[in-house]
């Protein structure tokens, strides 16, 4: 409906009737997520909205746990966001996946400095790419895995955080592929033992409790 | 608006409030089919804006915010309007009539006072006069009476 030319009052401005949703759920995402950069967190809101894509939208707030030593910005959150994202797909483009990092308020530098692991030319497994972010969280190769079982379960959160065997083995083994300390017979060792595990209780599911056992496991 | 006093936990992010205003004004104003499809469009302006300029309507609207609720900030500004407001009536002619206008009310009103003084004083003595007559006329009403006993 088109406004009329002379205002005489407020009742004469429509609103549309789908917009105090639209603002409602808006700023309940920007105060979940907390972005940075509010500006700019907006512009990829709406955006991914308008397209029908998943939204930049953490599930809950995220209390700042970044220390001076890890802090790069990049969170367990922020690479859940990402993962709601991309993981419809086997592969991202690369392009695609710097823009949706820009608009978290990630800096690029950090998103170079992943890529630089592995290095491909404008397509990437986007599994890949999360196991890459997952071990830039900071931490040992365990750590690691912890976050990568956190983002892929489908458990509730603070459950067993079960992800299948076979997820789980091929992430650990690109990771420890790239991790020149760490030998390929090893792995073999350790992931034999980790299946036989998993097949004779959990049928093929591997969670936490497996082979995260808090801080000291290294 | 954030408010500083509420629950840390759940702050609004900084200038969101100012961001949200004009995208709802915005679309108020143009009323689009597509208000996610404008939203975006009105956001990406927004940023190639930024990028231009340099102004960031999100870091203003938390400077607005910020000022908002430090008060001292604005206890400066008061101080250079007075400022201001003396220099311009030491040195401003257009200033005069109005100060001349000002001081012609205040004239006015200390001559209404006066005058209502007088009044309240008149009629205050009106009234003890009106008693002090009825006193004397019931006192003459009982004598009488007393005379017809």
């Amino acid at each position: 409906m088109p406004l009329p030319d002379t205002m005489f009052c407020a009742q004469q401005i429509h609103i549309p009737p789908e917009l105090p949703d639209i603002l409602k759920q808006f700023t309940k995402a920007a105060i979940r997520t907390q972005p940075v950069d509010v500006l700019q967190w907006s512009a990829g809101y709406f955006s991914a909205l308008s397209r029908g894509d998943p939204l930049p939208v953490k599930d809950r707030i995220e209390m700042p746990v970044a220390t001076q030593k890890t802090d790069t910005g990049l969170t367990q959150g922020l690479l859940k966001v990402l993962h709601k994202q991309c993981s419809h797909k086997q592969f991202v483009e690369l392009k695609d996946l710097e823009k949706k990092w820009k608009n978290l308020c990630l800096p690029v530098e950090k998103f170079r400095a992943i890529l630089e692991l592995d290095p491909c030319d404008d397509k990437m497994e986007w599994i890949k790419f999360l196991a890459l972010g997952c071990s830039s969280l900071g931490g040992t190769l365990n750590t690691a895995m912890k976050n990568v079982c956190e983002i892929l379960t489908a458990d509730p959160e603070g459950g067993p955080a079960r992800i299948p065997f076979d997820t789980f083995s091929l992430i650990y083994q690109y990771l420890a592929s790239l991790d020149p300390e760490i030998s390929a017979s090893e792995t073999e060792t350790y992931l034999a033992t980790l299946r036989e595990k998993s097949e004779s209780r959990k049928n093929g599911m591997i969670g936490l409790s497996d082979f995260y056992t808090g801080k000291t496991s290294g | 608006m954030s408010i500083p006093f509420s629950n840390t936990h759940y702050r609004i992010p900084q200038g969101f409030g100012n961001l949200l205003e004009g995208l709802t004004r915005e679309i108020l104003r143009e009323q689009p089919d597509n208000i996610p499809a404008f939203a975006a469009a009105y956001f990406e302006n927004l940023l190639e804006k930024r990028e231009k300029t340099s102004f960031d309507p999100a870091e203003w609207g938390a400077k607005l915010e910020d000022r908002f609720y430090n008060n001292h900030a604005f206890k400066d500004q008061e101080q250079t309007e007075k400022c201001e407001q003396e220099m311009a009536k030491s040195s401003g002619r257009e200033e005069t009539p109005v100060t001349a206008f000002e001081e012609s009310a205040e004239e006015e009103r200390e001559k209404e006072e006066f005058a209502a003084l007088k009044i309240q004083s008149a009629f205050r003595g009106h009234v003890a006069r009106e008693e002090v007559k009825k006193m004397k006329s019931d006192k003459g009403d009982q004598e009488k009476e007393e005379d017809n006993e």
